[in-house]
């Protein structure tokens, strides 16, 4: 077997176990959850804000506070993937400087935690 | 490809990242509970010591160290020359000043929150990063992180509408002003060959001279910087953001934005130029700025905007020297530009202490609450005193050396219309200078405005700023050269 098609051979499999997986995730739940059908259930953002209505609703400033912490943790994701294609390259140097960048942000973290960003009410 | 940090490299970020780790100590330690909220009357003398602690270490490495000659670290991101040294040193004096007097007077508002300390230090981290910075990229990316901390530093008082309203100006314009400061870069980029460092600008620059693009470049970030330091026709949104600010946060960002800026502003102007047309500019805008900016400050009667327009017009006196580098006598005025940051520092910064001293509950920033305060507090009004003579540049004070340094270099460089408006002018703010020292000394106090408390930072700040402001007058020889070898070493490379 040569090494393309054994990569396509575990391309496959790959390919076989997501749909078996996800269909049999879609069928177990069909099969033993349980159903409440009510109107907002029915509709398609169950808790999102409603699709036909006015632009100009207000809604609470703490969904910003919400989207700034996800940017965040967002860009946190961003640079540490590219940063495990390379950590051995980088070396000892690069390991502390994603340690201080993950300490700053843990920091931040913190904070957040104890001024009470991260409670709704 | 492995990753290398030379101990030069670590050298030349020490002093940042002193300042940075200083800023999340002090988030960190005041981080307290729920309970936090009635927490701001409390002077936090630990706050203040932390402070004071991180600002000297930064202040140590930045003196000690450096004086390498590698032009080149981080990739050419940042240098280590003394010049950049001597700014960032002014900066984390101005620091040092900030802290000490932050405790006393946040709590004389009942306001005294960590965040306020760790925005101070990180803004001062990311200005000495400014005055190190050799690259356009690192440069914006300074500039960038020491204005969103003082746009907060100026809505600081949430509870205060003009504070948030200054501070919303403020946000707008800066944001503003970093488009053409962004755009410049684009167009230096694009004519420098494609190359962000100030040093491919420099050794590019005989050769796109001539082009419109390189011309176009230049002046936009010449826009970009006037913006942050207030020069006409740019200045529309200090007197307004002096005002609602907290009088302390707006000593700092008189004193402190505007050394990072100009050392950048020096730094960009000797590597990329501009010539007969853009020194031309640049005079005009002294010219108007110094005038406009005296002007309007005769008929002020709030004293932080009184302040606030003598802070444009010290930025008119500043660009002086910025037009004789450009045209020919070269750029070694720079060092007086250093020597007047230097005593503008101090000045300003002990003219804001004082109001701040007088503050109790919220700013007396009105020149009639200075009335009678003489008779109550010597020593506070002598330091106001001494403040008010040294922005007018009258004899024995650090502005008036400053100003002769500027003044004479002017007149060398062939510019004598330049150093005559910039004496006419300078008389005409004695005019208004002396107000406040007139309602303190001949003026009787009304009711109980000078039952002040007696914070000891403030006192120990007001002290330093006063000393300094009579040493730099008196003595101002080693200072002088000082400025001298640092503006050597950014133009011997």
């Amino acid at each position: 077997m040569t090494s393309v098609s054994y990569d396509l051979f575990a391309l496959a499999i790959f390919a076989g176990l997501t749909v078996i997986v996800g269909a049999g995730l879609l069928a177990l739940s069909e099969l033993v959850g349980p159903r409440r059908r009510d109107p907002e259930k029915n509709t398609t953002y169950e808790c999102g804000v409603p699709l036909f209505d006015s632009a100009r609703e207000p809604f609470t400033v703490k969904f910003y506070l919400v989207a700034i912490l996800f940017i965040l943790f967002d860009i946190e994701t961003v640079f540490l993937l590219p940063y495990a294609v390379v950590y051995k390259q980088l070396g000892v140097i690069g390991l502390v400087e994603m340690g201080i960048f993950l300490l700053v942000l843990a920091a931040g973290l913190l904070y957040c935690w104890r001024r009470g960003a991260l409670e709704w009410d | 490809m492995e990753l290398l940090i030379s101990p030069t490299e670590i050298e030349a970020i020490l002093p940042a990242g002193i300042l940075f780790l200083t800023g999340l100590v002090l988030l960190l330690v005041d981080l307290g509970g729920k309970e936090r909220a009635d927490s701001g009357m409390n002077p936090k003398n630990h706050l203040v010591f932390i402070g004071c602690a991180g600002s000297v270490l930064a202040l140590m490495a930045l003196v000690t160290g450096g004086g390498s000659v590698v032009t080149s670290l981080y990739a050419g991101a940042m240098s280590d020359d003394a010049f950049g040294r001597f700014a960032g040193a002014l900066v984390t004096l101005a620091l040092l000043l900030t802290t000490l007097g932050a405790g006393g007077y946040l709590s004389s508002i009942g306001q005294n929150r960590g965040e306020f300390y760790s925005l101070l230090f990180f803004g001062a981290g990311a200005m000495v990063l400014l005055c190190q910075a050799t690259n356009l990229v690192s440069i914006f990316v300074a500039i960038e992180t020491l204005s969103l901390s003082v746009f907060v530093l100026a809505g600081y008082t949430t509870d205060r509408r003009p504070s948030s309203e200054g501070a919303f100006k403020y946000f707008v314009l800066g944001a503003f002003s970093s488009g053409f400061l962004l755009l410049g870069m684009a167009f230096l980029y694009g004519v420098s060959g494609g190359s962000l460092a100030l040093s491919d600008i420099a050794a590019n620059g005989p050769q796109v001279a001539d082009d419109i693009l390189f011309a176009v470049g230049v002046l936009l970030m010449v826009i970009g910087f006037a913006f942050k330091v207030g020069a006409v026709p740019f200045h529309s949104w200090i007197p307004d953001v002096y005002q609602g600010a907290p009088v302390i946060a707006v000593g700092w960002m008189a004193v402190a934005v505007k050394v990072a800026s100009f050392a950048a502003l020096l730094r960009l102007l000797v590597a990329a130029g501009g010539g007969e047309t853009l020194s031309r500019l640049i005079a005009a805008i002294a010219v108007v700025t110094m005038l406009l900016g005296n002007l309007a400050a005769l008929n002020q009667t709030n004293i932080k905007r009184m302040l606030a327009y003598s802070g444009i017009a010290h930025t008119g006196y500043l660009l002086i020297p910025l037009v004789l580098g450009l045209t020919g006598t070269g750029f070694e005025s720079g060092s007086s530009m250093l020597f007047y940051l230097a005593a503008y520092s101090v000045t300003t910064f002990a003219a804001f202490a004082v109001i701040a001293t007088l503050s109790r509950g919220q700013d007396r920033e009105s020149i009639d609450d200075l009335n009678g305060l003489a008779s109550k507090h010597p020593m506070i009004a002598v330091v106001m005193t001494l403040a008010m003579l040294s922005l007018a540049g009258i004899p024995l004070t650090a502005g008036f050396v400053g100003k002769l340094m500027i003044f004479r270099d002017a007149v060398e460089g062939g510019y004598i219309y330049l150093a005559l408006i910039g004496i006419i002018s300078s008389v005409i703010s004695v005019y208004y200078y002396l107000r406040p020292v007139v309602a303190m000394y001949f003026r009787e106090a009304t009711g109980d405005q000078h039952e002040v408390e007696h914070p000891w930072g403030l006192h120990l700040a007001l002290a330093l700023a006063g000393g300094a402001i009579l040493l730099l007058g008196i003595d101002p020889q080693a200072l002088v050269e000082f400025s001298v070898e640092s503006m050597r070493s950014l133009l011997g490379g």
